[in-house]
């Protein structure tokens, strides 16, 4: 019994030394695998986030839309709805949006928090398949994607194109350059008066009144 | 006393100092495996969470969407802080001065006297705080006075201890 009592104290210390070492190296060394591993999943994460921003084109306008759709996805707020242009992929791309949000006044609210995957079109919109999802009326709205991309839609603005004579004129009038005229003498002109004569007669400083029309011809210069 | 008497004693006392080594190793390493784990939980949060934002501009205020998104799977609730900063280089080490934002426009914030670590279990912040329980993924709203600057703190109750997981400017 003597001769066994250091083996079985022994025994003893190696059981602690194992019971203590090794869950504590375990913990130890775990700890930076699983926070790499989250780094390394973040990473892939932004990455992807980036790839599939640019792969989202906001359509502000119809002059915009009117050169067509350059990536994957447009996205276009008129008239309450959300519709997400779907431009040529091959294979296709789903686009996972998990909210929309809408801004009214300085209040953001959430419109929809339900994940929407657009694969498909259901309607078109100026000639381009779309998928329309209803929103309501904001004064922009947000759409937040699966990556965690938030894309501000602010309202489709309608151009109408502008059809411009070579022999009309375009002038500026700025408000805070008028000045008013203590004693203004006012003098009424004859129909069809020629610029150059009314500067002949009063100077380069004059105001012209109209009360239907003032209209310049091609051939008027000013000094 | 006779030798099996003495070897009884020693094998009596050999136990008695292993059971004794086995309880304040075990306690000890008990306690220890606690703050590992809550620190390793929160380390893993914080380097799998991405603070997004963005705003719009109006009527000189600006509107912030903040969305903590976060990669790891994390079902439990999180809370979110923000207060104004004034310019500062070492963002990490800004801590709120006693005036807090408000969060989605709610009075609903919880306020609370508590003591919150970083990820590597050093106290950074210690006095009344005002926050609001969210969810990761979700998104928060935020109205600023335009060109203020507002700290984003997330943070994470672990063990019932609180871990600041992420921080961010916004504006």
């Amino acid at each position: 019994m003597k001769a066994l009592s250091p083996a079985v104290a022994m025994l003893f210390v190696l059981i602690i030394l194992i019971a203590i070492l090794i869950p504590f190296t375990y913990l130890m060394f775990s700890i930076p695998t699983s926070t790499v591993n989250a780094e390394n999943q973040a990473h892939n994460n932004e990455e992807l986030a980036d790839e599939q921003l640019s792969e989202i084109e906001v359509i502000y306008n119809s002059y915009q839309l009117a050169s067509g759709i350059k990536t994957f996805y447009g996205l276009v707020y008129s008239g309450n709805f959300l519709y997400v242009l779907i431009g040529e992929q091959n294979p296709p791309v789903p686009l996972v949006i998990k909210s929309i949000e809408g801004l009214r006044g300085t209040t953001w609210t959430v419109v929809s928090s339900g994940q929407i995957t657009i694969t498909t079109n259901n309607t078109v919109f100026d000639g381009i398949p779309a998928h329309k999802i209803h929103v309501g009326t904001y004064s922009e709205i947000a759409v937040e994607t699966n990556l965690g991309n938030i894309i501000n839609v602010p309202e489709y603005k309608i151009i109408t194109p502008t059809r411009v004579s070579n022999s009309s004129a375009i002038i500026s009038l700025n408000e805070e350059k008028f000045n008013v005229l203590q004693s203004s003498n006012f003098y009424p002109l004859c129909c069809h008066t020629p610029l150059s004569s009314i500067i002949n007669e009063f100077g380069n400083s004059f105001t012209l009144l109209g009360f239907s029309s003032i209209t310049f011809c091609a051939n008027t210069f000013f000094k | 006393m006779d030798n099996a008497l003495q070897s009884f004693i020693l094998l009596t006392i050999t136990i008695v100092i292993g059971l004794i080594l086995v309880a304040y190793f075990g306690g000890a390493f008990g306690i220890q495996s606690v703050n590992t784990v809550s620190e390793k939980e929160a380390s893993c949060l914080a380097a799998g969470l991405q603070i997004k934002e963005n705003y719009v501009v109006q009527y000189g205020r600006d509107n912030i969407i903040v969305v903590p998104y976060e990669t790891q799977s994390y079902n439990e609730p999180i809370y979110i802080v923000a207060f104004p900063i004034t310019s500062a280089s070492q963002l990490e080490f800004v801590t709120p001065n006693g005036t807090f934002c408000p969060i989605n426009y709610s009075t609903h914030a919880i306020k609370a006297n508590i003591e919150i670590y970083s990820t590597s279990n050093q106290i950074i912040y210690s006095g009344q705080i005002c926050m609001y329980k969210t969810y990761f993924n979700t998104p928060q709203f935020l109205s600023v006075k335009t060109g203020e600057s507002v700290m984003v703190w997330i943070l994470a109750c672990i063990d019932g201890k609180y871990y600041r997981i992420g921080y961010s400017e916004v504006s």
